[in-house]
């Protein structure tokens, strides 16, 4: 005989058993849940190191500037443009991109600038300087700091600088003369070094500027090499290319002394004792730049303080960061997808500075400009505030998303490069985010990394030599 | 009948819940390999950072006694490390870049066809054909050290002031006395009455044991392609790296650690293995002896109410200098006293060049 169960043994057998079915369905469901967790998390830590490897990559490769193996439309980088400026000297101006061949820009100066003498500082086929700007041989080597007070033995800077003194067409660099005014002459004496000749006198301007108002001659090969760099391929191309203990500064064509100033008085003002000319060494309220340079030597770009200082690298930016722009901007976030030359060849030559107070534009803030670029250059004004530093970091920030047409339950990875020169610095940053398709929460890894330098971007291009 | 059904539905689960985890772990396998390789690349780019620091110290530094020689030559016989001095004083051997400016006039050292670097007289720091001449390639092993040359303590304060009140009475208390050197060696020199020419052997030396777990990580290469030209290859692994098994064989020793076949426990496999799973990356790279200058001002007369008259001030700051203390004196605003890489560029592929010399000989020959 076998026992029959009670109904509330039954009622208890059901309920625990659904109880452990609940459980069950439970665990199971969280364990579900847990493993597409886990896939998902390993799906996107796998993405996070493609794009991790991408980033390499681009900090390589720099196809997001100069598309070396894609459309020809990537390579929009190479171009140069010649923009309706007005340009002290009245001659034409070719402005390059960073990855713009070295001849297309030169050769916009070509029928102006000086064929014998003075040298153009670029061509090979001049013989007397046969030399290129990516030769270490062709710069000035010397001591900045050298020449004041002991015997120039690391070279002196006016044989490079080539500046004059009015009427005068040779200058003899003699440490045993008198302390004439101009100061050619090393402070504790030192050897003759030689005689530096200018040729003849040239032409003053035509506009605006008597004959006694001008000082220095401007195509010396220092001004040569250093203010075609910058046309030929902006701010970043032109230090990049720079050695680093490169002057920023040069005597520059047709230089106006102005009444304001008490230095303009003086009949030494020509040079200082370094023979380095004065307006090299000056810095300027900015306000001030653009009708005291009409060339706007590179030391306006750092107009920081009221010393005077003959600006290499290391100030120059300090207090300014200069940036490239990619070819095709931020896909990503649908910044400028594709600038005209014009706009590219604007944003290339853009500064993006903390200005002081003894700035007209107001207290420390950030500034973007080129207003020192060319007077009258399209679109040249000041951007101030963080609007603008925000604008300048998106313009130069290259940013694509890794797997556009991806499946909805992934994450959306996104890869960033931007590059931008700073404290001496050349920095590339990169940048890998990700969304969550879940949660929708955003994370981003950053990161810097060493790789291939701009010009070696060219030499892989054979853009350079 | 009851119990095998209940047998085949727990097989069942259990084999679903095996198949799960089993996936589950291939994809994160895959995941970790995807990942490793990313952590390769990143190891392998550091290795760029390495070669371009050897690039700008080997130029000028890094000339002192060999480790073989470590105890102080009695003469500035080749390999010593030292130079002699017009007075006849002996004087640290040291370099003036791959490019020696004294070279220009391309007459006043023994051998004006060879670039630089060159020594205090002139002579060039290598031997011909062997790193650093040009075709010379060198390994850097980046291994760390258990301690490495001229490793000092890093003590911060090695001679105390006694401040301790309960001492107040001693001779010493609340002095300044430099009873013992400022700088000491990590070697263990029993100073004072210990310190003994082996223990500055010792010093000078180092101990080139490979500290556990940093080992067949990473690596870089360099060859002296032209004078400033050097192409640098980075690598990821474990190879040493060599560029395959001639160059195992040929090679007994390098820089501090075992070379050779024995490296590889004398297995041809053993290195394809390895090498097939390393990151390898090539560049070439320029040096030029330029240097970013200290933060420099040129300050005019303008400040003292005088014009040209004898009152330019030049000023230069030291690094990390006392006077004018300020941010832009700092470390950070002269990072390359050494020169600078012109430009760096990644090359599609291998463009250096098998190691120099004949086998046997350690690579670091100087």
């Amino acid at each position: 005989m076998t026992r029959a169960f009670s109904l509330i043994e039954a009622l208890i057998a059901v309920a625990l058993g659904m109880v452990i079915a609940t459980a069950a369905w439970s665990a199971l469901r969280v364990a579900s849940q847990s493993m597409q967790s886990a896939r998902r998390l390993a799906m996107t830590n796998e993405l996070i190191a493609v794009g991790v490897q991408r980033a390499f990559a681009e900090l390589d490769g720099w196809e997001a500037y100069d598309a070396r193996f894609g459309a020809a439309d990537g390579r929009r980088l190479r171009a140069s443009s010649t923009p309706p400026v007005a340009t002290g000297g009245g001659r034409p101006l070719t402005l390059g991109l960073p990855f713009a061949p070295f001849a297309r820009t030169v050769d916009g100066f070509a029928p102006t600038w000086p064929a014998t003498a003075y040298g153009r500082g670029w061509q090979d086929d001049e013989r007397l300087w046969a030399v290129s700007a990516d030769n270490e041989l062709t710069w000035w080597t010397g001591n900045k700091a050298e020449s004041q007070e002991t015997d120039c033995r690391f070279g002196h800077y006016a044989i490079f600088g080539l500046s004059r003194l009015p009427a005068e067409s040779a200058i003899a660099i003699d440490g045993g003369t008198s302390g004439a005014v101009g100061g050619w002459q090393p402070r504790n004496g030192g050897g003759v070094y030689g005689v530096v000749d200018f040729g003849p006198e040239p032409t003053p301007p035509a506009a605006n500027a008597p004959v006694a108002a001008y000082r220095h001659e401007a195509p010396g090969w220092l001004y040569n090499q250093i203010r075609g760099l910058g046309d030929a391929l902006g701010w970043y191309g032109m230090i990049d290319y720079l050695p680093a203990n490169a002057i920023v500064c040069y005597a520059s064509r047709f230089q106006r002394m102005v009444g304001t100033t008490n230095w303009s008085a003086s009949p030494g003002d020509a040079t200082d004792a370094a023979g380095r000319p004065i307006y090299m060494i000056k810095t300027f309220a900015k306000a001030n730049a653009a009708w005291q340079f009409p060339d706007k030597p590179w030391f306006v770009l750092q107009s920081f303080s009221p010393n005077w200082v003959p600006h290499g690298v290391d100030f120059l930016t300090s207090y300014s960061a200069y940036g490239l722009v990619p070819v095709n901007g931020n896909q990503r976030d649908r910044i400028a997808p594709a600038m005209t030359t014009d706009e590219l060849t604007f944003h290339h030559r853009s500064v993006a500075r903390m200005e002081s107070t003894d700035m007209p534009i107001g207290t420390w803030a950030a500034n973007v400009s080129n207003d020192f670029l060319e007077p009258g250059y399209p679109d040249a004004a000041d951007r101030v505030g963080s609007p603008a530093l925000d604008d300048f970091m998106r313009r130069t920030t290259s940013a694509s998303t890794l797997v556009p047409l991806r499946p909805t339950h992934w994450p959306e990875v996104s890869v960033s490069v931007a590059r931008y020169l700073r404290l001496c610095r050349f920095s590339t940053q990169l940048a890998v985010g990700w969304t969550d398709p879940v949660s929708g929460g955003r994370a981003d890894l950053r990161f810097t990394a060493l790789g291939t330098t701009l010009r070696g971007a060219r030499r892989q291009r054979g853009l350079d030599r | 009948m009851r119990a095998g059904t209940v047998l085949i539905v727990v097989a069942g689960i259990a084999a679903l819940l095996a198949a799960l985890a089993i996936a589950f772990l291939a994809s994160v396998r895959d995941g970790a390999a995807t990942t490793e390789a990313a952590v390769r690349d990143a190891q392998a780019r550091l290795m760029l950072h390495a070669a371009c620091a050897y690039v700008l110290e080997a130029g000028r530094l890094g000339y002192g006694p060999s480790r073989a020689q470590a105890v102080l030559p009695a003469n500035d016989a080749p390999g010593s490390g030292f130079v002699r001095a017009n007075a006849g004083r002996l004087m640290h051997r040291e370099a003036f870049g791959w490019i020696d400016a004294r070279e220009a006039d391309g007459a006043s050292f023994p051998d004006p066809s060879s670039p630089g670097p060159r020594d205090q007289r002139g002579d060039p720091v290598y031997r011909p054909g062997r790193w650093p001449a040009v075709g010379g390639t060198v390994i850097g092993v980046m291994h760390r050290w258990r301690r490495p040359p001229y490793a000092i303590l890093p003590t911060v304060a090695p001679n105390p002031i006694v401040t301790d009140p309960t001492r107040r009475g001693d001779a010493d208390w609340g002095r300044p006395l430099q009873r013992a050197p400022a700088v000491q060696p990590a070697v263990g020199n029993g100073w004072p009455g210990g310190v003994t020419d082996a223990g500055w052997a010792a010093h000078v030396r180092g101990d080139a044991t490979p500290v556990p777990g940093s080992t067949g990580i990473a690596w870089f290469r360099v060859h002296r392609a032209s004078a400033a030209t050097f192409v640098v290859t980075c690598g990821a692994g474990a190879t040493l790296g060599f560029r395959d098994w001639d160059e195992v064989l040929a090679w007994s020793t390098i820089a501090g650690a075992v070379g050779g076949p024995a490296a590889f426990a004398d297995d041809r496999v053993l290195f394809d293995e390895l090498r097939s799973r390393e990151r390898r990356m090539w560049y070439e790279i320029r040096w030029s002896g330029a240097v970013r200058p200290l933060d420099f001002r040129h300050e005019e007369a303008l400040w003292w109410g005088r014009w040209l008259q004898n009152a330019f001030a030049y000023r230069t700051y030291p690094v990390n200098g006392t006077q004018y203390t300020g941010w832009s004196r700092a470390n950070r605003f002269n990072p390359n006293p050494l020169g600078t890489i012109s430009y760096i560029q990644r090359l599609d592929d291998d463009g250096s060049q098998p190691l120099d010399g004949a086998g046997g000989v350690p690579l670091p020959a100087w």
